[in-house]
């Protein structure tokens, strides 16, 4: 294939006969779906029959790069995954970043399939020509992070995509880590491996060439984008501080607690707070970053006590958690001692391969609650007392990983924890849409596109795809922001008045644009957390994409790829059974959340009119009619 | 392989604890010799060290000509390029 940007072959692996086969990418395929989230789409589709058990041989886990990744274009970092998953049926569009996509090019694969299921536990390693399938009975038991560690101590240099305790035993609400860092496979991509007794997937350094066709043009393009990102006036803070340097002024007003229908406020003096938590996690942070990323927001973390931790980006909401009797998060203790503890529970989430934002978190709370209202004893939980203390977070952590008594229950998420505890429970599951938790409850900011998004995605719960700027996910930015925010998504002008009035606009006919700017990410193998996407507009990415692949294409050309593969996305899990009727926003966004100081309510992105349940769907449909209208 | 290099009133000094792992330094590298990515050219070579906290280490081939361009295009300041004044 003489397209730039591109390793040029996908590779097979047959985990049941031990069938290792490349294959040449087709330059048609790669022109009509570019990469990463496109031609996994492509690959899925293709594979995947819709009726397919998630844990059985026939599914296949795919990972693709895109053309960016293996280039040094900043950010371009992302290895992108699809499978079916056994927490909803669904197929999860999940990437993550570590240095996995570059790995994997250096061998000269740009996506690989993995299929059928291993006799015994196996792990993979790709090194050029030579992939091999390893006895891993060695490895099998021990937790994501120390697994990542002795196969690197085998195999450096290399990336290592390896799966925890949580994925060995099949636990739906798994997921990894590319290099102890980038979390990948929301929805059991962890169980998905774990059934195919694949304990990891190791990428060694290569000796193959990624060429493109415009070098110099590319060169000028990057250095463009490095003035801007060396200009950026936050960028020496965030190096101190990783994400929490982004979020110390973003705070929510307290932690939702007790199924969705409570607000724990933080302590009055929590302002105190912020700024003692920040320093102390300034000074045990060590960087990490993703390849080619100048932001660094990975953190490693050397606790004033001694042990060493690691999180995909410590968020000052986390850190002051450890001050809310919300869930548990901390003991008692000073600062620096509810900072390590709260640290530690992270760590060990990640090192069990448990998806903490949209899942365990919620989950925890839930069973707590009905524990507390007497819907469950403790004839159901194996005898353990559940109250709100950090011990009960973590015994609730280990037993999910484990699968262990009510942890068997809680495995495969929350919609089938209440059918198995029946009593009422099913009636009781709020905020959860697709069988996983909204996590960021639109009562407490008002409505956003990104909330808009988190109805619609099958899977994990990706309203950052409807997002995609700073406007859409925090409320009340002027509208010029706004608009300012749909051109950089590539929104054309006559398109416009179908999105904007004067003073006002449609969150979901917005958000359908941040999809289309978040699936050429995902397709181009791009990062799309904020403080990197904040570099890129689509006529930027068409700009690269022309510069490293010699096709010549637009912005709007880029886009309408984008458009084809949500749409080709959607199908895919339509055919897994998904409908408009999925889409429905939980009921409990209409009824108010409660704090001793006030209710909070649904209001408008605005902040003005409080919203009903007929004028969220009113969203949905304009964002449907926009979707159509390509 | 070393942490600093030397060559023509050209060097580069390493210092591994300002290195995040972010392998810019290599693709960079790898891109100024043939306009082509490729880390096993590359004459930089960043590894992460298992075992020991994740800790990077930074080294050059014995074929770096100590070109600059890695320090150039660090990120995060491991890399200082010191170039002698050959003038008068």
């Amino acid at each position: 294939m003489q397209i730039g940007g591109y390793a040029g072959s996908i590779l097979y692996v047959n985990l049941t006969d031990g069938g290792i086969r490349k294959q040449s990418m087709d330059e048609e395929v790669v022109k009509q779906w570019i990469g990463g989230a496109g031609i996994n789409t492509k690959l899925a589709l293709d594979l995947i029959p819709p009726g397919t058990d998630a844990l059985s041989p026939r599914n296949a886990v795919i990972l693709g790069t895109g053309p960016f990744n293996g280039t040094f274009i900043p950010g371009a970092s992302q290895t992108m995954s699809m499978y079916k998953s056994p927490l909803n049926g669904s197929f999860p569009q999940s990437n993550g970043g570590g240095n996995f996509s570059h790995f994997l090019k250096s061998s000269g694969y740009d996506h690989l399939v993995i299929t059928g299921r291993s006799p015994w536990p196996v792990y993979i390693t790709i090194e050029d020509d030579n992939v091999s399938l390893r006895h891993a009975s060695d490895v099998w038991g021990m937790d994501g992070y120390d697994a990542a560690d002795e196969l690197r101590l085998r195999h450096s240099p290399c990336s290592i995509i390896p799966i925890g305790i949580s994925g060995e035993r099949q636990v739906a609400i798994s997921v990894t880590h590319i290099d102890k860092a980038g979390t990948i496979g929301s929805g059991g991509l962890a169980a998905v491996m774990g059934s195919k007794n694949l304990k990891a997937i190791v990428a060694c350094m290569g000796s193959r060439t990624v060429e493109v066709a415009e070098p110099d043009r590319l060169k000028r393009l990057v250095d463009e984008i490095l003035d801007k990102v060396n200009s950026y006036h936050l960028r020496p803070e965030m190096i101190g501080g990783g994400s929490m340097a982004m979020t110390r002024d973003w705070m929510p007003p307290g932690i939702v607690s007790r199924n969705s229908s409570e607000l724990i406020p933080y302590p009055s003096n929590v302002s105190e707070l912020k700024p003692q938590l920040y320093e102390l996690h300034k000074a045990a942070r060590k960087k990490i970053a993703c390849a080619t990323c100048p932001m660094s927001d990975k953190d490693r973390i050397d606790l004033p006590n001694g042990r060493t931790i690691y999180d995909t980006a410590v968020f000052m909401e986390m850190a002051a958690m450890t001050y809310s009797p919300a869930l548990g998060y901390a003991a008692e203790g000073s600062t620096a001692d509810r900072y390590a503890l709260a640290l530690q529970y992270y760590d060990l989430i990640n090192r069990l391969g448990l998806d903490r934002v949209y899942n365990f978190q919620g989950l925890a709370d839930f069973i707590i609650t009905l524990y507390e209202d007497g819907l469950i004893n403790k004839a159901i939980t194996g005898g353990l007392k559940l109250d709100r203390s950090y011990e009960t977070l973590i015994k609730l952590v280990r037993i999910t990983a484990n699968r262990e008594g009510l942890g068997d229950i809680l495995a495969d998420g929350v919609l089938s924890a209440a059918r198995h505890i029946g009593n009422g429970a099913e009636e009781l599951v709020q905020n959860v849409v697709k069988g996983q938790f909204i996590a960021f409850d639109p009562r407490m900011s008002g409505f956003l596109p990104m909330h808009l998004g988190m109805l619609v995605h099958p899977g994990r719960t990706l309203g950052v795809a409807a997002a995609m700027g700073a406007p859409s996910y925090s409320p009340g930015w002027p509208i010029h922001e706004l608009v300012k925010h749909a051109e950089r998504c590539g929104v054309p002008a006559e398109d416009m008045g179908r999105l904007f009035t004067r003073d006002s606009f449609n969150p979901g006919r917005l958000a359908k644009h941040g999809e289309d700017f978040f699936g050429l990410f995902n397709m181009l193998g791009q990062c799309h957390r904020l403080y990197i996407s904040r570099f890129y507009s689509m006529q930027t990415l068409a700009s690269l994409y022309s510069a490293v692949t010699g096709i010549r294409a637009s912005a709007a050309d880029l886009k309408s790829a984008s458009t084809r593969m949500w749409n080709a996305w959607r199908g895919l899990n339509a055919s897994a059974g998904y409908t408009h009727r999925d889409d429905l926003p939980p009921a409990v966004w209409f009824k108010p959340l409660k704090s001793p100081a006030q209710e909070y309510r649904l209001y408008d992105y605005f902040l003005k009119s409080e919203l009903s349940r007929g004028d969220v769907e009113s969203y949905l449909e304009e964002y449907y009619a926009e979707r159509e209208a390509g | 392989m070393q942490t600093k290099v030397t060559r023509d009133r050209r060097s580069i000094a390493a210092q591994p604890s300002k290195c995040a792992g972010c392998i810019t330094c290599m693709l960079r590298c790898s891109f100024r010799i043939d306009n082509k990515f490729n880390l096993s050219r590359s004459r930089i070579r960043v590894a992460r060290q298992s075992g020991r906290d994740d800790e990077f280490t930074v080294s050059f081939s014995e074929d770096c000509d100590a070109c600059l361009i890695c320090a150039r295009y660090c990120p995060y300041g491991a890399l200082t390029a010191t170039k002698e004044d050959t003038e008068g």
